[in-house]
């Protein structure tokens, strides 16, 4: 679990709603472009490390209840782009498995595909300074750390009121919500963005989710950098 | 997450659901997690899960071997209800909702063999995400065994013992990256398939001819009972 699969009922519509429409749209984007550029050769690709992919998560790392996922490695070897394309068709598989509901596939694609593009970047980035085990391994470290922080993202916007986002993005203020709510703050010019995020912010949620995740953010980075290591080796030219 | 197994379940089943067309049973999927979304009702979600299961025990699905599939969703609702999340919902409701809609997708899984799940999701799909879905699932059951086969070889070889984690941990990985390294060989052969036959989007070419029968009476049934029992409560 070194990132998180969103589960079907427990998210607001409006989230996994425009968590669907950003995700439809990055992806006709994508592969418009792919249909476009005759990338014929990337096509099966995609689909081999899709199943790869799936692969690892098949296998059962002993007591721990932990799975791999190879979502950096993906970013890395095929880009961001085509890596978006490739986490949502995992997840899609993943959904009809009860690993993320179905609702959710798009949120969760944001998510995953996040963590691929940073891996990505991270990778390509530290590559000049690093030998490739030490820039896979930390490129991977960064991704899966802020793709965790960006569900967490997701999480507090689910408990944030559609008044408070009204008055976060600066819409018509409708009224309060919450009987306790005092706005006076906010009222003296205090961010209310701010404000809104302290009161919402699920913290005991996030601290359990964070001490749940960390076994398996070490276990994939050294998974990961590893594999890179392994491939630099024998296949010098994949980088 | 056996996909292979899942899959295997789904081809061999001689269960009415097994029997029913694709589209019935999404028929039946679309209106249930459509009401198990947006109810709040215990009552609601609880019969829902009773109806789920009675579906499972129908299928002659092997119930004690898939549960374990909804420990995931389980983990996270009980998570999300224990925080204090979810708004308005009671924690039960929270929780029977991520496992209700888990266990109806794994239950389309389970009775719905993978192409006959493709052919229906190309009709809203783009062609060149189908495409990459199929080469996907072909890929997989052509790593697996390759996978397999190296996971045999460490075990017989004594590169995977009970307690000694990070020894197994190192093996795992040498495995994975050397299927990683057949998956470059079976992208080129693949590629070259694609080539030598002149793809064009949507190789999956026609769609399956929908063959309705008395079976697709269960999950049309079972979808209208969950809208009625919906707005009764």
């Amino acid at each position: 679990m070194s990132h998180l699969h969103f589960p079907d009922g427990v998210l607001p519509v409006y989230l996994w709603g425009a968590g669907l429409i950003i995700t439809g749209v990055i992806l006709a984007v994508i592969l418009y472009r792919l249909g476009k550029q005759d990338q014929v050769k990337k096509l099966p690709l995609v689909g081999v490390l899709v199943a790869v992919m799936l692969l690892a998560m098949s296998i059962p790392l002993g007591f721990l209840p932990y799975h791999l996922n190879l979502t950096v490695l993906s970013g890395i070897i095929l880009g961001p782009a085509l890596a978006f394309v490739a986490v949502f068709i995992v997840n899609l598989f993943l959904s009809f498995m009860g690993h993320g509901g179905i609702t959710v596939v798009g949120l969760n694609t944001l998510v995953i595909g996040l963590e691929a593009a940073i891996g990505f970047v991270g990778f390509s980035l530290l590559k000049p300074f690093f030998r490739p085990t030490g820039a896979a391994a930390a490129a991977t470290l960064c991704a899966l750390i802020l793709s965790i922080i960006f569900a967490f993202g997701i999480v507090t916007a689910s408990q944030l009121s559609y008044t408070e986002i009204m008055e976060v993005t600066g819409g018509e203020h409708v009224g309060c919500t919450h009987p306790g709510h005092d706005h006076s703050d906010s009222q003296h010019g205090a961010n209310p963005l701010v404000e809104a995020l302290k009161e919402n912010t699920p913290v005991g949620f996030i601290q359990i989710m964070s001490a749940a995740a960390l076994p398996g953010i070490l276990l994939e980075t050294i998974v990961v950098a590893f594999i890179i290591g392994y491939l630099a080796r024998v296949k010098p030219g994949l980088f | 997450m056996d996909l292979a197994y899942l899959d295997y379940l789904a081809a061999h089943g001689e269960s009415p659901l097994h029997k029913a067309s694709a589209p019935s049973k999404f028929f039946m999927l679309f209106i249930f997690i459509s009401f198990i979304i947006i109810s709040h009702s215990v009552i609601f979600l609880a019969l829902s899960g009773l109806i789920i299961l009675t579906l499972f025990a129908l299928s002659k699905l092997p119930i004690k071997k898939i549960l374990h599939l909804l420990f995931y969703p389980l983990f996270f609702s009980s998570v999300f209800a224990l925080s204090g999340l979810g708004g308005t919902l009671s924690p039960a409701a929270l929780v029977l909702k991520a496992v209700n809609t888990a266990a109806l997708l794994i239950l389309l899984l389970c009775t719905t063999p993978y192409y006959r799940i493709f052919s229906l999701l190309s009709v809203f799909l783009p062609a060149l995400l189908v495409d990459i879905l199929f080469i996907s699932y072909r890929s997989f059951f052509l790593l697996i065994r390759q996978l397999s086969g190296l996971f045999t070889a460490l075990r017989l070889r004594g590169g995977l013992q009970r307690g000694r984690f990070l020894s197994n941990l190192k093996n795992i990985t040498s495995a994975l990256a050397v299927t990683l390294l057949r998956s470059f060989e079976l992208n080129e052969r693949l590629y070259q398939v694609i080539q030598l036959r002149g793809y064009r989007q949507g190789f999956v070419g026609q769609r399956e001819k929908i063959l309705w029968s008395s079976c697709d009476l269960l999950p049309l049934l079972v979808g209208t009972a969950a809208g009625l029992i919906f707005f009764l409560l």
